[in-house]
């Protein structure tokens, strides 16, 4: 996360940070999913549809920080 | 009334509460003010350990700016946020600048509600009043709770609260004392679920615990079914053994394949609104 001047003066934001656990059994467990971790995923086409519909809703959301426009974050198929 | 109006009027009346500590069901009776200390140990700042614009949440919830506040009520064994939960000294204050300024970033950042977790944010009920009251525009509030709170907290949270976020963690009494060293729980929380289903929007979220399907998850899908058949359910089924949960055999593990459906098609079957 590259610093702005919109940042507030504050402890762990964790906006951008996603824990992603494998389990053996080939289940995927997200704890904390930022908005671009959501979007990859449902480009994966893992065959979840909670993972759809929380993608629909965020993406029906605005936004206006860089995040949204930088292309060094998205994921190409 | 209007948010605007809802906190000031109820925060006075919330500074009451830190001179003799009635805000969680344990109602210890402390003197936060005076530095007496209960069950949650809490005092009377509240302490942000982290927030985050979240996207992982119920999806008519995100984007969400989550707050999480240290300090519990409970002690669940398998706590996610381990000890940052439990210790309410961890954190950076939660003041009315720091709040506002967050807020602003995190309404760039598309969050279109702001929710307060835990930890439980019902033992710092008065300093999440005394911060939101220093923002303009504040947005709907969400409210993620253990629902271990007396009516006297939940009265302070009217017409603050849009969406009540309640964690029905378990089906009877004994697995909740034996996990989270509560004692009423199901009383309690039952009783507070049927008041907020009355007055606000409410999703009940459970965590499916392992090994407890017949003691804690049928009971709630029937109680569920009896009293609130109308109410949205979210289901968790990404159970993972943290923080003590080693101490309990059947938490030591990752909940089995399978059972999240499992659970998923036992609610539906009875009519329940499942969210995805």
């Amino acid at each position: 996360m590259s610093s702005n001047e919109h940042q507030p003066d504050v402890a762990d934001d964790e906006t951008a940070v996603t824990e992603i656990s494998f389990l053996p059994d080939g289940r995927i467990c997200l704890f904390g999913a930022s908005r671009e971790i959501v979007e990859l995923l449902c480009q994966l086409n893992l065959g979840d549809p909670s993972l759809l519909a929380r993608h629909l809703s965020v993406q029906s959301s605005a936004k206006q920080s860089h995040y949204a426009e930088s292309n060094e974050n998205r994921v190409t198929k | 009334m209007s948010l605007v109006t809802a906190i000031p009027a109820n925060l006075e009346l919330a500074h009451t509460q830190l001179l003799h500590c009635e805000l969680c069901e344990h109602r210890c009776g402390a003197n936060r003010v005076a530095g007496e200390r209960g069950p949650c140990k809490a005092g009377t700042e509240a302490r942000v350990f982290r927030h985050r614009v979240e996207c992982g949440e119920e999806a008519e919830l995100v984007p969400s700016h989550l707050f999480y506040l240290s300090g519990c009520d409970l002690r669940c064994a398998f706590c996610i946020a381990e000890a940052n939960a439990f210790d309410p000294s961890r954190g950076r204050p939660l003041t009315r600048d720091f709040f506002s300024s967050a807020v602003a970033w995190g309404r760039d950042q598309g969050a279109r509600n702001v929710q307060w977790v835990g930890g439980e944010p019902t033992i710092h009920i008065p300093a999440i009043l005394d911060a939101m009251q220093g923002v303009k525009n504040l947005p709907p509030i969400v409210w993620k709770s253990d629902f271990y709170g007396t009516p006297a907290a939940f009265d302070l949270l009217k017409d603050v609260v849009s969406v009540y976020l309640a964690d029905f963690k378990f089906g009877n009494d004994e697995c909740a004392n034996r996990i989270a060293r509560v004692t009423d729980y199901v009383r309690i929380v039952t009783r507070n679920l049927k008041r907020v289903a009355l007055e606000s929007d409410l999703i009940v979220r459970h965590l499916l615990l392992p090994g407890h399907y017949e003691c804690c998850y049928q009971p709630i899908v029937n109680w569920l079914c009896n009293e609130l058949p109308y109410v949205k359910i979210s289901l968790r089924d990404g159970y993972m053994p943290r923080w003590q949960a080693a101490r309990l055999t059947e938490l030591a593990t990752p909940l089995p394949r399978g059972d999240g459906d499992r659970a998923r098609h036992y609610a539906m079957e009875r009519g329940l609104n499942v969210l995805e």
